[in-house]
């Protein structure tokens, strides 16, 4: 038999231990006044939209929520790789909140939000407003930081695209791929851990090699200038780029280009310790820290991050608020739209717990990336995971191995077309 | 299309050991891995690597199949004097790749 | 000839990487023994509130309002396939490993929730 976790089922009845009703009292009094405990949501992705759909869905009306984000549409950042790829459009790949407004009562603003008042529980938004709490959700996924990479900036980043918030990047960075010509080459500078998407770099890398080879460009080279010693799935995508690519792509560990001295976007080049690249395409992917309102909220630790308590998404600084996904320090689950959208679950049920009489189970979380090398070629990586005192622990796990058949490998691409699909509803829907 | 990539200082006191990096960019095909149509694709790699300083054999290397795809050398050497290294890389084909780097010591 | 001292450190060397494949399926595993393991779980009265918690995981690839290319609708699911299935894959004889690793860590009271969710969710 296998070995198998058995749970045990905590439920918290508010009513029968303070009286119907009791459980307003310690609400505010403007909320009394209002008659709904109100959610705050601050970010519109898998984390924040999953959120937001779940308590408003599982709380039949009874939570008043409020989704912010500053854009009017999201472009999900998984599978931008695979419009890189031609694989999918810029409209498959672009969703927007409509959905969560029509079926499930949630109220959607438009604004960016700057701050977070903790003491009076409140949220200001960039028009002026601020918007009060009971409950606060930031998942305001990552923000670049662009002097980690010596001659990089906001700015040369309209030249050199990141790529790696999805959106205007993205399109940016589709445009140079389709203009490169035979005999010109890419470089990506990959981030250091901890960053969005642990797979992302290399997989995209592979979407660059299939654009090229499909031109029949022979002649140009990607050559990934890394800071990591190693990498996510790196016995797979260096099994695919063999195959598939063989001779296309050179990838430099810090043995041996030995640091980045610095970024000449206009000139096109990388100069490293050992080399200096050359490419009319520079993808520069630069070290990543939380979002922008994290920090201002006073959440985050020294390395950029948001301490999470692993048993409910809660920030160990302050228990009305909870906090989501690439933001967050979630123990070994990976900076993933997956991970975020089961953390969002987590906390949604912990939401309705603390502010309605609705049941709370034990947390529980999961992750899998998937990640295409060539048409059919998919790959995978994946686990679960449960809360333990000090992070969320793999309990087991699973990678995609060397060798595969064609047939598993297209089995598995097709299961991250229908996962698409499935987290798109799971969050919008 | 092999390119090799080499790294050495400019200058040198004499005497001093200097750090020498040297990299080509090659598949280094096994000759045991299938093609998509079950086919075997033919062995092809860097099968020696060779350094000389001023035409004297400084450092070789024979290298079989169970390299990695673009092989990298680090090595040090002493320089007693200017003079030029000298970098060799044999492929299976028949190909040489060279290159070579000055040095000025005083 | 100029005395040269050398040492080498040749940093890519992978050995090639071993065709590992995916584990064999359970050899035979007694298929009565199986049943008797589906017959005990739909004998339990699953929690369906239970089951809606958990069956969120399921939500992230399996879609509720049709079926997605690869990963199939299980949105009302007839219990007996479902709980056959999910102990197909807790017992390692059916080999995805996304759902074998999720199925892993299920109890037969979690199988039951679920299977009682997903039926409920079908009756609605």
């Amino acid at each position: 038999m296998t070995q198998k976790f058995k749970t045990s089922i905590t439920r918290r009845h508010f009513g029968a231990l303070l009286g119907a009703g009791a459980a307003t009292l310690a609400m505010p009094a403007y909320l009394r006044a209002q008659g709904r405990p109100r959610v705050v949501v601050v970010g519109g992705g898998p984390g924040g939209a999953t959120a937001a759909r779940y308590i408003a869905k599982d709380s039949n009306g009874e939570i008043d929520v409020t989704l912010i984000d500053a854009n009017e549409t999201f472009t999900t950042c998984f599978f931008s790789n695979l419009y890189l790829g031609d694989f999918q459009s810029f409209d498959d790949i672009t969703h927007n909140w409509d959905q969560l407004v029509a079926n499930h009562g949630i109220t959607k603003i438009t604004a960016y939000a700057t701050g977070v008042d903790r003491a009076a529980k409140t949220v200001t938004l960039d028009n002026g407003d601020t918007v009060e709490y009971d409950r606060l959700v930031l998942s305001p996924g990552i923000d670049i930081v662009y002097d980690s990479v010596p001659g990089y900036s906001e700015e040369v980043s309209e030249i050199a695209p990141h790529a790696w918030r999805a959106g205007r990047q993205t399109q940016i960075l589709k445009e140079k791929l389709d203009a490169l010509e035979d005999g010109q080459h890419i470089v990506m500078v990959a981030p250091p851990n901890p960053y969005r998407c642990p797979p992302g770099p290399y997989e995209r890398v592979s979407m660059f090699a299939h654009v090229l080879k499909r031109k029949g460009f022979e002649n140009s080279r990607i050559y990934v200038i890394d800071p990591k010693e190693a990498f996510s799935k790196q016995a797979l995508f260096e099994e695919g780029w063999a195959r598939h690519y063989p001779g296309m792509v050179e990838w430099y560990g810090p043995d041996i280009h030995g640091g980045i001295l610095n970024v000449d976007a206009k000139a096109g080049i990388v100069e490293t310790d050992f080399d200096t690249f050359e490419g009319a395409l520079l993808n520069i992917i630069p070290a990543q820290r939380a979002g922008a309102i994290a920090h201002e909220a006073g959440l985050t630790n020294e390395a950029g991050w948001v301490p999470i308590d692993p048993y409910t998404m809660r920030s160990q600084e302050d228990e009305e608020v909870y906090v989501l996904g690439d933001a967050t320090v979630a123990g070994d689950m990976p900076k993933s739209g997956f991970s975020a959208n089961s953390q969002a679950k987590v906390a949604a049920m912990n939401i309705r717990g603390d502010l309605t009489d609705a049941n709370v189970f034990p947390a529980r979380y999961a992750n899998t990336c998937w990640s295409l090398i060539e048409t059919d070629d998919g790959v995978k990586v994946g686990a679960q995971y449960q809360p333990t005192d000090e992070k969320i622990e793999s309990v087991s796990s699973f990678i995609s191995q060397t060798g595969e058949s064609d047939e598993l490998r297209k089995e598995t691409y097709e299961e991250s077309l229908g996962w698409y699909d499935g987290i798109i509803e799971d969050m919008f829907s | 299309m092999s390119r090799p990539r080499v790294s050495l200082p400019d200058t040198a006191e004499a005497g001093e050991i200097i750090t020498i990096r040297a990299l080509i960019s090659h598949v280094m095909e096994n000759g045991q891995r299938r093609d998509s149509s079950g086919e075997t694709v033919p062995r092809q790699i860097i099968h020696r690597f060779t350094c000389a300083f001023n035409g004297e054999p400084v450092f070789a290397c024979d290298l079989d199949t169970a390299i990695a795809a673009n092989p990298y050398f680090e090595f040090t050497a002493k320089v007693p004097e200017s003079g030029t290294f000298q970098f060799e890389w044999h492929d299976d084909d028949g190909s040489v790749y060279t290159d070579e780097r000055t040095i000025s010591v005083g | 000839m100029p005395r040269l001292r050398f040492n080498v450190a040749i940093m890519a060397i992978v050995l090639p990487a071993l065709a590992a494949g995916i584990p064999a399926a359970v050899a035979a595993e007694d298929a009565t023994e199986i049943e008797v393991i589906v017959e005990s779980i739909l004998a339990i009265d699953g929690d369906p509130a239970f089951g809606e918690y958990l069956g969120g995981e399921c939500a992230t690839c399996h879609r509720r309002s049709a079926p997605a290319e690869g990963i199939p609708q299980i949105s009302g699911i007839d219990p007996q396939h479902f709980v056959h299935a999910m102990v197909e894959y807790r017992e390692g004889i059916r080999t995805n490993e996304v759902m074998r690793t999720t199925a892993a860590r299920l109890s037969d009271e979690e199988i039951a929730a679920l299977a009682a969710h997903f039926t409920d969710r079908a009756a609605r």
